[in-house]
């Protein structure tokens, strides 16, 4: 059987670097009661690339394919009560560009005491590439590397750290190629921006973010807060009639704590409890203590 | 034949054991301790025996951390040496040291003369034995602090006012030195190669109050494991 070329390249890709891998043990720090025993790894990574080749200043995906053991989560970006987000950190070569990570629409995850956000079975976080024109990579066809870490916080009924390295290699050749639209799937799960929404308007008074739109199912949309320096977030409340929304998001912000940045407030809009339904970003930022506008 | 009176009685009482089984409450969300006020009494023993109170402590700066040893966050800050070099800045336990450090256990999902020994194991493993880690079983005082995480960070001041909650500092910056272990050698993206220091708002916190400074920040998001509560 003669496997497909894009097969083997994926498999070439994903031939892990560095050192060897630590046991299970050693990588989740137990100390003594809980220690993971099972020699098979609670989270594997495999990275994937969205095009067979690339050419200059293309825009494409690098996918990182997380697949977690049955019973087992790892976290979204904002982890919710507890937990650590799993992150990933891309090193492309000289002259590329690499855009943030891109999270799926988590699942919520409930346990005693909290709410956590985070992902099951399997998820593929994006990052979006963009290699250099062809004038600043001479020779512009060497295949670029991308060096891809990620760590993450595994839980069940107790929780274990690990991470993974893995390099993913993309030819280069001298013209624009196609998207093999390897991550629709959850490309589809990535919030969009709330300015997509129909008819979406946000404000900012004191204390309150309120936002407006229409939106199919409004009577089921839900906030799912994204948390930010300096700023607490209060549970929202929302009314849906006839598709029409308005929400009302409670806050509290306190520039002591913003660390230096600004204060903002950021969440998802979702709706229902799926975590395939359509999600929106909020991200709108704050007013600090007398500044007369938003 | 059981008489109609003994079926309508067991019958009734199945009834009223079922609908309070139906009408109990879910375990009420930790709710958020504000900075401000004051830091919950509490009155906690340790793993050798002895009894800590809030109240012994008035006077001094008291730093609560919510510890699980099972938890690899919590060991990752012992690893990176962060907790014992606070420690030594702080100057805990020298004699007339100004700041008092206790961790506090509040996990229940294992026996309790278990969660003891696995206290004591860890502090043996790090040669920490300046940190007394209190025993909160039953999650009474954990609950009355609101600790969501294990770290979970809490400095009072000689007061007993609450003037700092959260994490140890930014999370990023105690996973980059836990990469740093790991990595090929070198820097990547700009992260220490298990070499530069992360900030410790911790730290920062306690030598603000003893200079008399607002503390900034004063509250941040805990990371770390879930406080594995008894309920």
């Amino acid at each position: 059987m003669v496997l497909p070329i894009w097969f083997t390249a994926v498999v070439l890709a994903n031939a892990p670097t560095g050192p060897p891998v630590e046991t299970p043990e050693e990588m989740s720090g137990q100390w003594g009661i809980n220690r993971h025993t099972d020699p098979a790894p609670l989270v594997s990574m495999e990275v994937v690339a969205d095009v067979a080749s690339a050419g200059p200043d293309q825009t494409f995906l690098l996918g990182v394919h997380l697949s977690i053991a049955k019973g087992w989560h790892i976290y979204w970006e904002s982890p919710g009560d507890s937990g650590s987000p799993t992150i990933v950190d891309v090193q492309a070569p000289h002259g590329w560009t690499v855009g943030p990570t891109q999270y799926p629409r988590p699942t919520r995850f409930t346990a005693k005491q909290s709410v956590t956000w985070g992902y099951e079975s399997e998820v593929v976080l994006l990052v979006e590439v963009t290699s250099p024109p062809a004038a600043l990579d001479p020779p512009q066809f060497t295949p670029a590397s991308f060096d891809v870490f990620a760590t993450w916080l595994v839980c069940k009924d107790v929780c274990h750290m690990g991470d993974a390295q893995k390099v993913c290699t993309v030819e280069m050749v001298g013209t624009v190629t196609s998207s093999l639209q390897r991550f629709a799937r959850w490309q589809s799960r990535i919030p969009r921006p709330i300015a997509d929404l129909p008819g979406a308007v946000v404000t900012v008074t004191e204390g309150l973010v309120t936002l407006t739109g229409t939106i199919d199912d409004a009577d089921q949309a839900t906030f799912i807060p994204l948390a930010t320096p300096g700023v607490q977030i209060a549970p929202a409340d929302s009314t849906g009639a006839d598709d029409q929304l308005a929400m009302t998001i409670p806050f509290t912000a306190d520039e002591d704590n913003a660390l230096g940045g600004d204060l903002r407030l950021r969440g998802l809009l979702a709706i229902g409890n799926d975590p395939q339904g359509p999600s929106w970003e909020i991200n709108v930022e704050l007013p600090r203590s007398g500044d007369t506008q938003p | 034949m059981t008489p109609l009176s003994t079926i309508l009685t067991t019958t009734s009482a199945a009834l009223l054991a079922g609908a309070l089984t139906i009408a109990a409450p879910a375990p009420a969300p930790v709710a958020k301790l504000s900075v401000g006020a004051p830091a919950p009494a509490f009155s906690l023993t340790d793993t050798a025996g002895k009894t800590h109170t809030l109240k012994e402590y008035e006077g001094k700066i008291v730093v609560l951390e919510w510890f699980n040893p099972g938890c690899p966050w919590c060991r990752a800050v012992y690893d990176n040496n962060a907790v014992q070099e606070m420690l030594t800045s702080m100057k805990v336990g020298q004699k007339d040291a100004e700041v008092v450090y206790l961790a506090v256990n509040s996990t229940a999902n294992a026996p309790k003369e278990r969660v003891i020994a696995e206290s004591i194991e860890a502090m043996k493993k790090n040669k920490v034995d300046t940190v007394p880690v209190l025993i909160d079983y039953d999650g009474a005082v954990g609950k009355s602090y609101g600790a969501k995480t294990t770290p979970h960070m809490y400095v009072i001041d000689s007061s007993g006012v609450l003037r700092y909650q959260g994490a140890f500092g930014p999370q990023e910056d105690y996973g980059k030195r836990q990469r740093g272990r790991r990595s090929r050698g070198g820097d990547s993206n700009g992260s220490p190669s298990g070499g530069a220091k992360a900030a410790n708002w911790v730290l920062t916190a306690v030598q603000q109050i003893q200079s008399g400074e607002k503390v900034a920040p004063n509250d941040t998001q805990p990371w770390g494991c879930g406080v594995k509560y008894a309920d």
